[in-house]
């Protein structure tokens, strides 16, 4: 027994043992950092990150896959900026699109990229499709010109082009990919060789953390750093200020201030390109009444929703025409519902739903569909009790939450997205049931006036008169309430400076508009 | 004898592998839906989303599905996971370590201790001191492991700084020594480990205090006292000895429970252990996944369970009785 006691201390003194010892190794990896840069950012798991595997629940995935592999065209904090592509010449239909290509790009395994490889990678990915929301079925072909000149033929025009198609397919090596059949199988090393500023030094699928090397050939510039590790961590704020890693995104203002006063750096997503809002459902016998919708968009003082869960007082509050205050579409003059009980207590008196002597409107009865716990639910609860309408909120998991959504069984829904400040294309995917994001396709807004519109801004090649078209539709969503923004949500980015503090905010968001810092484009000293 | 385990936990197993394959359709929504659902997640074109359905098979009727999920069961593959992109069975593989490492060092920890507890707290039970003890454990045995497991991670790692907060190492440690990397992991297990420990101590204390309150009044003990044997020797030797029997059934169902508890400690410590694996792949609909963790966690459930009821005639003749002729 005395032996059992024995080893039980033992283990005690190896576990606090454990802690000191692992002080001092860190201490002699850190005097090992001096000469490595290494820049280490919290997020999650986005799995193994070739372009037919990544993983899709998030923008992660599509970030690090960006980070191997390079398109014709990509985005900076000016906007769209050439990449493989230096330059590029659209036909006058907005049907042809040749693209010349750098000379001396080489892939991480030393075979030059060249037109071959653009044309391959633009017919592999109409058999294969990439993960991250591109419509192939706009691209009728690509042809060789010379080994640096690429046509691209469009079966229709589609102005967006250019930053939802050339600035989001990966270019892949035509000396591997052509062997494989079946690329959502194929996980081998040479499935991650890109032309990427970076190479995947490791990737633990079991801890999903990722260590990227720096490509010391890259055809764009320097990369600036050696190593950008990306770590799963439980609480990116905590481990931040633990120094686990270096950078971190949270929605948390409250957290934000505090760090920031602690000397962290902070970045706030600019322009916000989310959303959080509630979703109608047309189909409701009551809901499909714009009346209605309108008097819930009075009836909720959402600049109130979006400061108690932000913890922030400026807030911007969701403008009904859906593209952000700070997008560069948005249409200044557009209608907006400010918060206003008595105008939204008229709205329901005349549409005949009568208060009862406890002030509850006992024919409107109407609930809410929530994944995941949601605090706007509940605010939006007490709001629409003061003009008496009674809201139940039901809370399910996201699998049975877009399945009721497909079926229809709600009637209304809370949903965040991301992607509002990128191309305005979004709105005709958003509506038209053509894209099935459930949180953001399934509800098709018959519309004709709308439809119309949304397919004249994808052949309008002239900016101001694209502008003019996307204004139009604005106006007919904030008159109709297809849906109601609550509040544009920001994103923060902290991080310690110390580190690293190139960050910057892509003009209208990395790719499709995510509101990320981690932008290769960072990393490269192109300028 | 073993036919007769054999034939009831077979018949167990079979019926668990059947539900396996139907329990997780029968939930709302599906891998697809999942996706679809994802705040800030992609929108899948209809060709997308088609050349999914079609890829995973999921436009078979369940009818087919069903006989492909035997035929994988023939060969233990699941297939491939739709989250993971990757053969299944080598994602539980890669996971499984993590868990049997920490379930298997917290069984030993919670067994000698609890033994060790049980011994002494049996022995003192007259005192008043041992009465609080007693209630202490039972209380702390209420506690859920997601609640022990948060203010051990608050005290120790958040606010001490003395353990990290998550995951099974440190990313990428570069180190020469493998004693460094040895100590890293147990330093991530720490946690975890402390956490089952605490939560399935009590059991095993409980029973054994009473085993030994009972070993204690038997003759023979007041016959060893009288003769004048040390009191360590009294108690490991002639109590511990008597009151052992039941701790070993109790044993192999903790194991079991200490399976289950993993899924809240893995999923709290950020552990990359089969019982947060469990509960991605649940959430993300993911039926091959799922298939593959309900076999493995059924199986070792099982596996137990029955070596329990294999094992416990062979240390105790007395339950062989009724059949006399034997």
């Amino acid at each position: 027994m005395k032996k059992i006691l024995f080893l039980f201390v033992a283990v005690l003194l190896f576990v606090t043992g454990c802690s000191k010892s692992n002080e001092s190794s860190s201490s002699t990896s850190k005097s090992g950092l001096d000469d490595k840069k290494i820049v280490k950012i919290g997020w999650q798991n986005s799995g193994f990150p070739s372009p037919f595997t990544f993983d899709t629940n998030g923008p992660g995935g599509f970030l690090r896959n960006s980070f191997l592999f390079d398109t014709l065209t990509w985005k900076d904090d000016t906007g769209v900026i050439p990449w493989l592509a230096p330059s590029w010449e659209v036909s006058e239909d907005n049907l042809e699109y040749t693209f010349t290509l750098e000379k001396d790009v080489t892939f991480h395994d030393g075979e030059s990229l060249t037109a071959d490889d653009v044309v391959f990678s633009y017919n592999y990915f109409k058999e294969n499709t990439f993960q991250w929301n591109t419509d192939m079925t706009k691209v009728a072909s690509a042809e060789k010109i010379s080994d640096h000149e690429v046509k691209i033929t469009l079966t229709e025009p589609y102005v967006p082009f250019i930053s939802e198609i050339a600035g989001k397919l990966p270019i892949i090596p035509k000396h591997i990919w052509s062997k494989v059949e079946q690329p959502l199988e194929y996980q081998e090393d040479e499935a991650l060789i890109g032309s990427g500023p970076f190479t995947l030094d490791s990737y633990d699928s079991a801890t999903g953390n990722y260590k990227f090397a720096k490509n010391e050939n890259y055809f764009k510039g320097d990369v600036t750093v050696d190593e950008v590790q990306y770590l799963a961590t439980e609480n990116r704020m905590l481990s931040l200020q633990n120094k686990e890693i270096d950078g971190g995104m949270t929605f948390n203002y409250t957290e934000v201030q505090q760090l920031e006063k602690s000397g962290y750096g902070v970045l706030k997503s600019e322009p916000t390109g989310s959303a959080v809002r509630v979703v109608f459902n047309l189909k409701n016998e009551k809901l499909s009444d714009k009346n209605l919708r309108q008097a819930i968009a009075y009836a909720l003082d959402r600049s109130s929703i979006a400061e108690k869960l932000t913890g922030n007082s400026e807030v911007m509050v969701g403008s009904a025409g859906v593209i952000p205050p700070d997008s560069t579409w948005y249409k200044k003059d557009v209608k907006q519902y400010d918060y206003n009980v008595e105008q939204a207590n008229a709205i329901l008196d005349k549409l005949g739903y009568e208060k009862n002597d406890a002030g509850i409107r006992e024919d409107l009865d109407l609930s809410v569909l929530v994944s995941s716990t949601s605090k706007e639910a509940e605010l939006m609860k007490s709001m629409l009790a003061n003009v008496g309408i009674k809201l139940d909120i039901q809370t399910v998991d996201s699998a049975t939450f877009s399945t009721a959504m497909a079926e229809g069984n709600y009637d209304m829904s809370i949903t965040g997205h991301i992607g509002l400040s990128g191309d305005p294309d979004f709105l005709r995917l958003w509506f038209s049931g053509q894209a099935s994001n459930s949180l953001a396709g399934k509800g098709v807004f018959e519309n004709e006036e709308f439809q119309k519109l949304a397919s004249l801004q994808l052949k309008q090649g002239n900016e101001a008169e694209r502008k003019a078209t996307v204004d139009e539709m604005q106006d007919i969503l904030a008159e109709e309430l297809p849906t109601l923004v609550l509040y544009h949500r920001p994103f923060y980015y902290v991080y310690d400076s110390s580190v690293f503090s190139g960050w910057f905010n892509t003009y209208g968001g990395i790719s499709d508009g995510i509101p990320l810092t981690d932008n290769k484009a960072v990393f490269v000293d192109y300028k | 004898m073993i036919k007769k385990i054999l034939t009831l936990y077979g018949s167990v197993f079979v019926i668990l592998l059947l539900l396996n394959f139907f329990l997780p359709r029968l939930m709302p929504g599906g891998p697809i839906e999942y996706l679809d659902g994802q705040d800030s997640g992609p929108m899948l074109t209809e060709a997308q989303k088609a050349s999914m359905i079609e890829y995973y098979n999921l436009d078979a009727s369940l009818g087919e599905q069903f006989i492909d999920y035997l035929g994988g069961l023939l060969h233990l593959e699941f297939g491939y996971s739709f989250s993971y992109k990757e053969p299944v069975t080598d994602i539980v593989l890669n996971h499984l370590p993590y868990t049997l490492w920490i379930v298997g060092i917290s069984t030993t920890l919670s067994l000698i201790l609890g033994i060790l507890f049980g011994l002494w707290s049996g022995w003192f039970h007259f005192k008043r001191g041992d009465r609080r003890f007693m209630l202490t454990m039972m209380a702390v045995g209420a506690l859920p492991e997601f609640l022990v497991g948060m203010i051990l991670l608050l005290v120790f790692a958040v606010y001490m700084g003395f353990l990290p907060m998550s995951g099974a190492s440190e990313p990428f440690l570069s180190s020469d020594s493998w004693w460094t990397v040895i100590a890293d992991y147990a330093q991530h297990a720490a946690l975890p480990i402390i956490t089952l420990t605490i939560v399935s101590i009590s059991s095993t204390y409980l029973l054994v205090r009473n085993e030994t309150i009972q070993v204690i009044s038997s003759p023979f003990i007041e016959f060893a006292k009288m003769k004048g044997i040390k009191r360590n020797r009294l108690v490991y030797r002639h109590i511990l000895k008597n009151a052992l029997l039941p701790i070993f059934t109790l044993m192999m169902i903790r194991i079991g429970t200490l399976f289950t508890g993993a899924i809240f400690v893995e999923t709290l410590f950020s552990y990359p252990g089969i019982g947060k694996l469990l509960k991605e792949a649940v959430l993300s609909r993911d039926y091959p996944l799922m298939h593959g963790l309900f076999f493995v966690f059924s199986a070792i459930i099982l596996l137990f369970n029955a070596l329990a009821d294999f094992l416990y005639p062979k240390l105790d003749p007395r339950v062989k009785g009724g059949n006399k002729n034997e």
